[in-house]
């Protein structure tokens, strides 16, 4: 019982409708909008995101124009997810099938995660038999979490999951922040365990996942204690996380453990709960972006 | 795709809550930042705009004369509407579309086959003879949707039972002005449309309402009797000198808190994440205290009321309505603040208000 604080005054957000504003130094005669001429002279092919109009190549969609030799596209900022082998996902289950679960990974279609593809209790060589298809509700239940790896990835879009790594599995006790997927890069590792002390997945489909700590389990998750108590430290340091991670979305900054560890350390000033104030945000934002461009002309 | 659905997740936040480090970085008792804008739709007779969090609502009211018989006769009362947008997260929570199926609806001689007992191909049409199968299976199917529809949580009709309570039965709002002659009356829809709905909605709706009442200007015409008709009737304004218009006076509506509880924990104002564990809600109604040094447990309370599935024990019910009333003069100062600052400002009544909405 929070009886010892005292009573905050509610903060009254400043009437900012943007999210803040910050400089960002981008070249705007970079970027179009659809019905912009892209190229003058007619010697250009035309590549996605692009028609033709009067002779002239104009963009159909908003976003930074590309140009490959003689071939101009227009790649849009802000995209669905799509799945490409090897990436890390954070996803939960949608529907139980025969042999195999459906995940919703916010891309355009479900992923299949079959039976075949997962470790169960008792070894990573186990055969599958028919208990198990019976049991596969025991394993995993629509809505519960995973972190799984993209297998293949069908050329009808269909993306095939597994999760036969000691470091996949079912996720227990943690909180799952959606961002938008464009700002997650492909990296080389998505699981960290962060200095502050806690545990992140970056799926590479936006979802992240903030947890006590990164643990392999054999079982792949299967026994997790959902009874175990979070250390009050813990609490804190995720629900700063998430804050942080909140105000790097809104303001379109990439979300990769560098820059969220840059904004954790650069938010220690300030009180957990100020970072949802909108202008508060933008000032950290702006910090944080200097310090990106910083580390990398170094 | 609500982002709260696994197991391991609510067991977090419960734990969150219950430790009072909730997971955006709030005590059980902070509220998030709120912005309140008055005046924002131009062709509305009183507009507002809430964001609370991420919580965003309109609130649109507008009158329109109506002509009725005797106007003395009649109830004088603000007609609340909530509206939902389809989209933004929680959505799903809001029930299906109140589309009604056709093959549902009963036809002509299966009414009368329930009501009066005739069949239509009785000759006889003395005997009386029960329905047969087919039109008490549609029967039960018909009951059966509406009672399912009934008991899903159809939020937008709590909040307008609740803002009618508040603005109609427990203030004192000069409502009999309303009534502008004795054959003419204005009819006020008060209109919310909720943009976003990411938890705390009533809190939100109630300071929206408040804040677009106090916006709305009403106009009282100039009222001639006709002995011919016995009716009175309503003259155009000539005179812009001549206008007569008056305002609500929204000091005269109580404060209202609510406070929310999940297991055996109380706090205020859920987000997104934890509107979907279902708290139980608890509202209260409270007449300004004479002094802020006043403890909480020292007021008046005209009215208060429980939502939502889960009872509650009596330790746990005195602690929500505290927590409650807590909440309620919290709000107190703050809506003052904004409307000493909007009585400040001088609003030019033709700029254009860039709306844009966040993502």
């Amino acid at each position: 019982m929070n009886s010892g604080a005292p009573d905050r005054q509610i903060p009254l957000a400043p009437n900012t409708r943007v999210f803040g504003h910050i400089d960002r130094q981008i070249d705007i005669n970079r970027i179009v909008v659809p019905g912009f001429p892209v190229s003058s002279t007619g010697e250009f092919m035309r590549g996605h995101g692009t028609y033709f109009r009067n002779g002239e190549l104009h963009a159909s969609l908003a976003g930074s124009v590309r140009q490959v030799n003689q071939l101009i596209n227009v790649q849009s900022i802000k995209q669905r997810y799509s799945p490409e082998v090897g990436d890390v996902i954070v996803g939960s289950i949608t529907e139980v099938q025969d042999k195999r679960w459906k995940v919703d990974i916010n891309s355009r279609s479900d992923g299949h995660l079959l039976l075949a593809s997962v470790n169960l209790p008792g070894g990573e060589l186990r055969r599958k038999t028919v208990e198990d298809e019976l049991a596969m509700r025991d394993y995993l239940v629509e809505g519960d979490f995973i972190s799984a790896e993209v297998q293949q990835v069908h050329h009808d879009g269909a993306c095939f999951l597994h999760t036969r790594n000691l470091k996949y599995g079912k996720l227990g006790l943690g909180l799952a922040v959606k961002v938008p997927s464009y700002l997650i890069k492909r990296r080389k590792a998505h699981f960290h365990s962060l200095p502050c002390g806690v545990g992140v997945i970056i799926g590479c489909n936006g979802m992240i996942w903030l947890c006590e700590q990164i643990s392999e389990d054999v079982d792949g998750g299967y026994n997790i204690d959902l009874a175990a108590r979070v250390p009050e430290e813990t609490l804190r340091v995720i629900a700063r996380l998430h804050n942080c991670i909140r105000l790097l979305a809104n303001h379109g900054i990439h979300i990769f453990e560098t820059s969220i560890m840059f904004c954790y350390d650069l938010s220690k000033s300030h009180g957990t709960q100020e970072l949802l104030r909108n202008d508060l945000a933008a000032e950290l934002a702006d910090q944080v972006i200097q310090q990106l461009r910083a580390g990398m002309e170094e | 795709m609500d982002v709260v659905r696994s197991k391991g997740q609510r067991m977090f936040l419960h734990q969150a809550i219950e430790h009072g480090i909730r997971i955006d970085g709030r005590g059980s008792f902070d509220h998030r930042p709120l912005s309140l804008e008055q005046g924002i739709l131009r062709t509305a007779d009183g507009s507002a705009r809430v964001i609370l969090g991420k919580t965003e609502l309109f609130v649109i009211i507008n009158a329109e004369m109506l002509e009725v018989d005797d106007s003395s006769s009649l109830e004088k009362r603000l007609n609340f509407t909530v509206k939902i947008a389809p989209q933004g997260p929680n959505a799903a929570r809001f029930g299906p579309d109140e589309k009604r199926r056709d093959d549902e609806d009963l036809e002509r001689d299966e009414i009368l086959q329930l009501s009066v007992g005739i069949r239509p191909e009785q000759e006889n049409s003395s005997v009386i003879m029960p329905p047969s199968d087919n039109v008490l299976d549609k029967l039960a199917v018909k009951y059966e949707r509406e009672i399912s529809e009934e008991n899903e949580c159809l939020v937008s009709r709590d909040i307008e039972a609740a803002l009618d309570k508040i603005f109609n039965d427990l203030s004192e709002l000069e409502l009999e002005r309303i009534a502008v002659s004795k054959n003419h009356v204005w009819s006020i829809e008060v209109e919310l449309m909720v943009v976003k709905y990411a938890g705390n909605l009533l809190e939100a709706a109630y300071l929206g309402a408040k804040a677009a009442l106090d916006d709305f200007v009403c106009i009282q015409p100039p009222v001639t009797h006709d002995t011919e008709t016995g009716k009175d009737l309503i003259g155009a304004v000539q005179d812009e000198d001549a206008l007569v218009s008056w305002k609500f006076d929204i000091e005269k509506t109580p404060l209202i808190g609510t406070s929310y509880r999940v297991g055996d924990s109380v706090f205020l104002d859920p987000n997104d994440y934890e509107e979907v564990l279902n708290p139980v809600l608890c509202w209260v109604a409270i007449d300004r205290p004479t002094s802020n040094k006043i403890a909480d447990d020292d007021c008046c309370i005209s009215w208060s009321a429980l939502t939502g599935t889960g009872g509650t024990r009596d330790g746990i019910h005195r602690e929500m309505l505290t927590t409650a009333i807590r909440s309620a003069r919290k709000w107190d100062p703050v809506l003052r603040d904004y409307i000493k600052l909007w009585r400040q400002t001088k609003r030019d009544p033709y700029a254009t208000v860039l709306l844009s909405f966040n993502k």
